[in-house]
């Protein structure tokens, strides 16, 4: 619902003609926008891209690190290729294209032959902002970022379970599906990796650097 | 003073994040946990879209291919293609051969000559006739006899006392005048055969002898 409304009100779908197929709850503009993109609309499929890559890029951050960008590309690929045989709503969509961007991950990941990459501490990952930038959007980029690092100090399964919900904006249950767990397995996980990251938190005080380990 | 605030979590306000913060913006002094969970969900950077351009030329690419009238006619058009070059390749492998048959029958004059080089193209043509010249000649040590089309006999009566002349003894070997062989009831016979049905003096081809000497030799 809230991202729903956010897939709605962030104009980006104002160049889409169809916005109002009916009128029911649930996310009818975007339905809308995803049946266009499903009939070959370009618009559509661009305000889809613009709604969900973002999350599928933060999420594949924590899990692959430096190679998100690839990973989320592939997934794209896949994505763009089997979009005609999705069948669903919108939400329903975002755990589809969350499942083909994290089997793409592990896939990665397996021939990789290695671990999840950590991310370092939640202090030094700040990546400078552009100087177009103005100050506020510096300090909110950059807090996401250390945001992404610090989850990605949790367990992999605390931290997809939160990256799921909080970033991909999926439920508990969506969430377990895209994961391949029971919905109470995920609920379970994402609380763990929140009383986690309020740990690290008070450990990573702010007036000085702390062993956090 | 870490412990007691990470207790505070229980799974009601645990939930009640989880759910809040998707598209929450950090609110300036809030808890930091709820502050942290906004700011990664918090909206799109520009340059989490940098592969926006890719993703729609994927997005090109499997439109184009799966939309069934854009690829269709192309797939079909090279199936037609191919199936048309293999029923040339063999027109013109049987034509040949029948050109062989039918230039030393000199049943068609005119047409024959012509119909089997237009529907190739010009390089199965020289392929093919190469071949056939080969195989005209090729099946003496058996004769399909079955095989050959039943050509009229006046024709084949005219192509053979047309190379009589010349080439007369090869005309025996040549598959092509086993109808009229058999028909005449044996090689000694045809040219009285022949005489008599054509009723005239044999020798007097109207057709033009390049072809028959070309498939006899």
């Amino acid at each position: 619902m809230q991202s729903a409304a956010r897939f709605g009100d962030s104009g980006e779908i104002s160049g889409v003609t169809w916005s109002m197929r009916r009128a029911s709850p649930g996310n009818p503009s975007g339905d809308a926008v995803l049946a266009a993109a499903r009939g070959g609309d370009e618009d559509a499929f661009r305000a889809l891209y613009r709604d969900i890559q973002p999350k599928l890029l933060r999420y594949l951050q924590v899990l692959v690190g430096a190679d998100a960008e690839d990973v989320a590309s592939d997934a794209w690929l896949q994505i763009a290729r089997d979009l005609g045989s999705f069948r669903g709503d919108l939400d329903g969509f975002r755990g589809w294209a969350t499942t083909i961007a994290r089997n793409r991950a592990m896939d990665h990941l397996r021939r990789q032959q290695r671990r999840p990459v950590v991310h370092g501490t939640v202090e030094d990952v700040a990546e400078p902002a552009g100087p177009e930038d103005t100050a506020q959007a510096a300090l909110d980029s950059a807090a996401t970022d250390a945001a992404l690092a610090l989850i990605a100090r949790l367990p992999r399964d605390q931290a997809e379970a939160v990256l799921l919900r909080v970033v991909v904006g999926l439920d508990a249950k969506a969430a377990a599906k895209v994961l391949g767990k029971r919905a109470g397995a995920v609920r379970t996980a994402a609380h763990r990796g929140l009383r986690t990251l309020a740990e690290l938190l008070a450990a990573t005080s702010p007036p000085g650097p702390t062993s956090s380990e | 003073m870490s412990t007691h605030r990470s207790r505070r979590i229980d799974r009601r306000t645990a939930e009640q994040l989880l759910r809040d913060a998707p598209g929450r913006l950090p609110v300036a002094g809030s808890d930091r946990l709820s502050d942290l969970l906004a700011a990664a969900g918090a909206p799109a950077r520009d340059q989490e879209l940098a592969g926006e351009q890719a993703a729609m030329a994927a997005f090109r690419d499997a439109r184009l291919a799966t939309a069934p009238q854009r690829w269709r006619p192309r797939m079909l058009k090279a199936a037609l293609a191919n199936l048309l070059a293999v029923k040339i390749a063999g027109v013109t492998a049987l034509a040949a051969g029948g050109i062989a048959l039918a230039a030393a029958a000199g049943t068609l004059p005119g047409q024959q000559r012509e119909e089997p080089a237009t529907p190739a193209s010009t390089n199965v043509v020289s392929t093919t006739s190469a071949t056939t010249t080969a195989t005209s000649k090729g099946p003496e040590k058996k004769p399909d006899n079955s095989a050959s089309p039943s050509p009229s006999l006046k024709g084949l009566c005219q192509a053979y006392t047309g190379g009589a002349g010349s080439e007369h003894g090869k005309s025996h070997d040549n598959p092509a005048f086993s109808a009229l062989i058999t028909a005449a009831g044996g090689a000694e016979r045809v040219p009285g055969f022949c005489a008599d049905l054509l009723g005239e003096k044999p020798g007097k081809p109207d057709h033009t002898p390049g072809k028959p000497t070309r498939s006899n030799r």
